[in-house]
């Protein structure tokens, strides 16, 4: 028989350094982005939370002087003037008297336009009776009474008085605590430098006066945070290099395994994000995090032919490896087609990167001798279990059955990051103070479209501040016109001047009340910089719809249920609802996925489908019975639980039918994943927590399950 | 400007310093062709001021940057206003407290303020205008007696300064 031209070996080896070469020419890391909402479905709740993000009204400095002392007083007109000089500081405000003229007077020109027309009885008698007490009080009050000779009966209210901010002597003030200053700025939160430099500049600035002081803004979080993440990161590095080296050195005692899988988990990894970056125009960070953990649970494939002496050709065995990858392969295949980004990035990744793990562990690893030393430390024999795999299986549906019924999905994105308690503490003071307010965002295809929903809107919430304070749609203008003659308004002038001089108070005094001709002549158009100046910020969007910043307050806002073209401003429960508009075919893929591992396992498993199955219920079930009752589902905890469905589906093909190796293999592969991603649960990082918690129960509930299952062989 | 300064640095000092001041207030409403007169003592303190009338009855008038309250001769709380409806009174308030401060700065803000013999004048910037059309501070032999402010709605306070 005539030798091949080229050895297989020599084929892998080639075949290795092509897919490398095809992989370093694929990556383009500039497509890796941060952006948090990009992971989540693309869709009009996504929008709108960027939408919001975009508006400076939102994203304001806050500095505090505490205390209504002249003192206190003087601090902040001096913060005020170096505040100014501050790169990033836009607009500033700290008085409460400091008006634009033209603002004024525009007000003042609309006032008639937006009032709103009090019910109250205009007979001659009524009129007397208000114009007497008036007489009465202007002839003998100890302070000056305030005549409006415009509208002396008092019909007329402004919605606009309730934007009053708190004041006190002309300075701006945040409920009890002090003198307040607020901020515009023009740097973006999530622009990390620009926040660390505007934090440090005001620190500086600040902290001569000490304790007197507060500041905050959002940006804080991300200059804070970015350090705390990149200090807290370097921590887990070290700390998993250590288990890793303790693992393998001194238990394994085999240092050599832990250069070679790294260096072909490396590998899997950079050609999985190769992949992804070439496919997807961005591509979260979070699929590197995630995609970082399916990959390491390819350590098992090559545990599991290390301990069964495939590479020292004590066995050939390599069906259960190829089946454990296929299975996977096959369901990270499916879930390419979920219309969520994260789901079809990470289906990518993970199909890219096992295949380029498998590669490495049963080919181009099988011609090098690895032997499991005889000195290494052995792990204790399991026992011999107590339950059939039926029972087992009954029990994990059970426990899923309890766990689905509580379980909650939070898309708090805030949890997600550092959890950085004083800043938190700084921001609820802040807030719960100053922004007694929820914001709502309220769009139309025109301005005079966002005034009608906000008139909508007010209907149903009284305390709504909106774009309907300042302006009148047409039809609510030709409603308010018609409530005006009905009420008697023409000639109400002429028969208060009259019963007024008989009152005794000068004649010619009211010649001017209530006459609204002029004033309402014609409809006032919806004016975007006069609604954005008086804090209804308000802007065109690219895709040519408009939209306004409204307000309700708290107390409103939980049970506020938005119209059509409006949304409250919280967070988390749009993510959910962003979440909610695709879960009917999450769901879906979902079963469909779990259906083909189903079927893969019956197929290739037979009787011991149940068995392997449970590899994947038992820790499912366990994990999500603890976050029933300890903590909501967030994102983070969803895609970690893939991560350990990964990993339930290899132990399940490899523990179907159960040898002395098998156990070992299980128990080095699964430490290898604590090392790398269990030990997050110890992280201050939420998302990293609860990749940490969900992973690290994961390996609980499968230690547990190799003791507890009736097992065969 | 310097002279403004130094002059409402010696106001401020000459009219409040040490505890306040008595006055007698004539106060002319135009709206119902009246004068009303009342006679008191001011006090400042902190950032705010107590009025103590005497006549034509005792009452006392807290101005706290926020509100106003009037009390009886009995001490008892009888209204209570708040400032923000009323920018009117709230500006008046306030020009006494500048006045007391010697803060050029605030006035500067609503006021055009200049100096004409032994008179100090303000007058309004828009849309101060709409509310006070011109205020006065007269000296009398080296000392300010006099603080005149004629209103937009053409009310008039005169309040002559008692040593």
């Amino acid at each position: 028989m005539r030798s091949p031209l080229i050895s297989t070996g020599k084929l892998t080896l080639l075949l290795y350094v092509a897919v490398m070469a095809a992989a370093a020419m694929l990556f383009s890391p500039q497509r890796l982005s941060t952006d948090l909402l990009g992971v989540f479905p693309q869709n009009t709740q996504t929008a709108q939370l960027r939408d919001a993000s975009s508006l400076q009204m939102l994203n304001r400095l806050v500095v505090v002087s505490k205390g209504f002392d002249t003192a206190s007083r003087e601090r902040i007109k001096a913060i005020a003037q170096s505040v100014r000089d501050v790169e990033g500081v836009v607009t500033l405000n700290y008085r409460s008297d400091t008006f634009d003229p033209a603002l004024a007077a525009s007000l003042q020109s609309g006032f008639y336009q937006r009032a709103r027309l009090k019910e109250q009885a205009l007979d001659d008698v009524s009129i007397r009776k208000k114009l007497e007490a008036l007489y009465a009080e202007a002839s003998s009050s100890f302070i000056m009474v305030p005549i409006d000779t415009a509208d002396p009966l008092g019909l007329f209210e402004d919605p606009m008085k309730q934007l009053s901010a708190s004041s006190r002597g002309g300075y701006l003030t945040l409920g009890e605590e002090g003198y307040l200053l607020s901020a515009t700025l023009d740097v973006p939160v999530a622009d990390v430098e620009g926040a660390r430099k505007l934090m440090e500049a005001l620190q500086t600035l600040l902290k001569p006066y000490g304790a007197d002081v507060v500041a905050f803004a959002p940006h804080y979080f991300t200059a804070q945070n970015s350090a705390n993440i990149k200090g807290e990161v370097n921590l887990i590095v070290t700390a998993t290099l250590l288990l890793l080296l303790l693992f393998y050195a001194l238990a394994l005692r085999n240092f050599k395994v832990l250069v070679v899988t790294s260096l072909a988990l490396g590998g899997s990894l950079f050609v999985g994000l190769s992949a992804v970056t070439a496919w997807f125009e961005s591509v979260s960070v979070f699929t590197l995090a995630f995609g970082s953990g399916i990959v390491m649970m390819a350590v098992d494939y090559f545990f599991h032919y290390y301990f069964h002496g495939y590479y020292s050709e004590a066995s050939s065995g390599r069906r259960k490896v190829l089946f454990a990858f296929l299975t996977t392969f096959t369901g990270f295949g499916i879930l390419f087609f979920a219309d969520f980004p994260l789901i079809e990035q990470l289906s990518l990744f993970a199909v890219a990167a096992l295949a380029f793990a498998y590669f490495q562990f049963t080919f181009l690893l099988a011609p090098m001798r690895f032997e499991p030393k005889a000195e290494r430390l052995r792990m204790p024999a399991p026992a011999a279990g107590l339950l059939r795999p039926r029972s087992v299986a009954l029990l994990s549906f059970g426990v899923l059955a309890v766990a689905a019924s509580q379980l909650e999905f939070d898309g708090d994105l805030k949890r997600l990051d550092y959890q950085n308690s004083e800043l938190q503490e700084l921001q609820r003071y802040v807030a719960g103070a100053v922004q007694k307010q929820v914001p709502v965002l309220i769009y139309g295809e025109s301005l005079d479209e966002v005034v009608a929903r906000s008139e909508a809107l007010r209907e149903r919430y009284a305390l709504l501040r909106s774009p309907a304070d300042l302006y009148r749609s047409e039809a609510a203008y030709n409603s308010y016109l018609a409530k005006l003659e009905a009420a008697g308004l023409n000639g109400l002038g002429v028969r208060v001047e009259a019963i007024a001089t008989e009152v005794g108070f000068r004649k010619g005094t009211f010649a001017d009340a209530y006459a609204l001709d002029a004033a309402l002549r014609e409809r006032q158009s919806p004016d975007q910089a006069l609604l954005s100046s008086l804090g209804y910020e308000t802007k065109k969007l690219d895709d040519g719809r408009w939209m306004s910043l409204g307000f309700v307050p708290f107390e409103a806002a939980e049970g506020f249920d938005a119209t059509e073209g409006s949304v409250l401003l919280h967070t988390s429960k749009i993510l959910e609802n962003s979440v909610e508009r695709v879960s009917g075919q999450l769901l879906l893929i979902g079963a469909m996925t779990l259906g083909a591992i189903a079927l893969f396992f019956i197929v290739m498993l037979r009787s011991d489908a149940l068995r392997a199955m449970n590899y994947i219920l038992f820790p499912l079930s366990m994990i999500l019975l603890l976050l029933a009752f300890t903590s909501p589902l967030s994102l983070m905890h969803a895609f970690a639980l893939i991560i350990v469905m990964v990993a339930g589906i290899d132990y399940g093909i490899y523990m179907s039918s159960p040898e002395a190796q098998t156990d070992e293999a299980i128990y080095y592969a699964m430490l290898t994943t604590f090392s790398g991603f269990g030990i997050f649960v110890f992280s201050n990082i939420g998302a990293l927590h609860h990749i940490g918690i969900v992973i690290a129960t994961g390996i609980a509930a499968t230690f547990l399950l190799q003791r507890i299952q009736l097992r065969r062989g | 400007m310097k002279h403004i300064i130094v002059l409402l640095g010696m106001l401020s000092t000459l009219l409040f310093g040490g505890e306040g001041f008595g006055f007698e207030e004539q106060r002319y409403v135009y709206s119902i062709d009246k004068t009303l007169s009342f006679t008191g003592h001011i006090e400042f303190s902190g950032e705010g001021m107590n009025i103590e009338y005497t006549k034509p009855e005792k009452k006392r008038i807290e101005y706290t940057q926020t509100h106003l309250k009037i009390f009886d001769a009995a001490g008892e709380l009888t209204q209570e206003i708040d400032l923000e409806a009323d920018p009117g009174m709230k500006l008046y308030m306030q020009l006494l407290l500048w006045l007391y401060r010697g803060d050029i700065e605030a006035l500067q803000r609503y006021f055009t303020v200049s100096i004409k013999g032994n008179e100090l004048h303000l007058d309004p910037i828009a849309p101060t205008d709409k509310v006070v059309t011109s205020v006065t501070v007269v000296q009398k032999e080296g000392q300010p007696s006099l603080i005149k402010t004629l209103m937009s709605n053409r009310n008039e306070i005169s309040i002559d300064i008692d040593r």
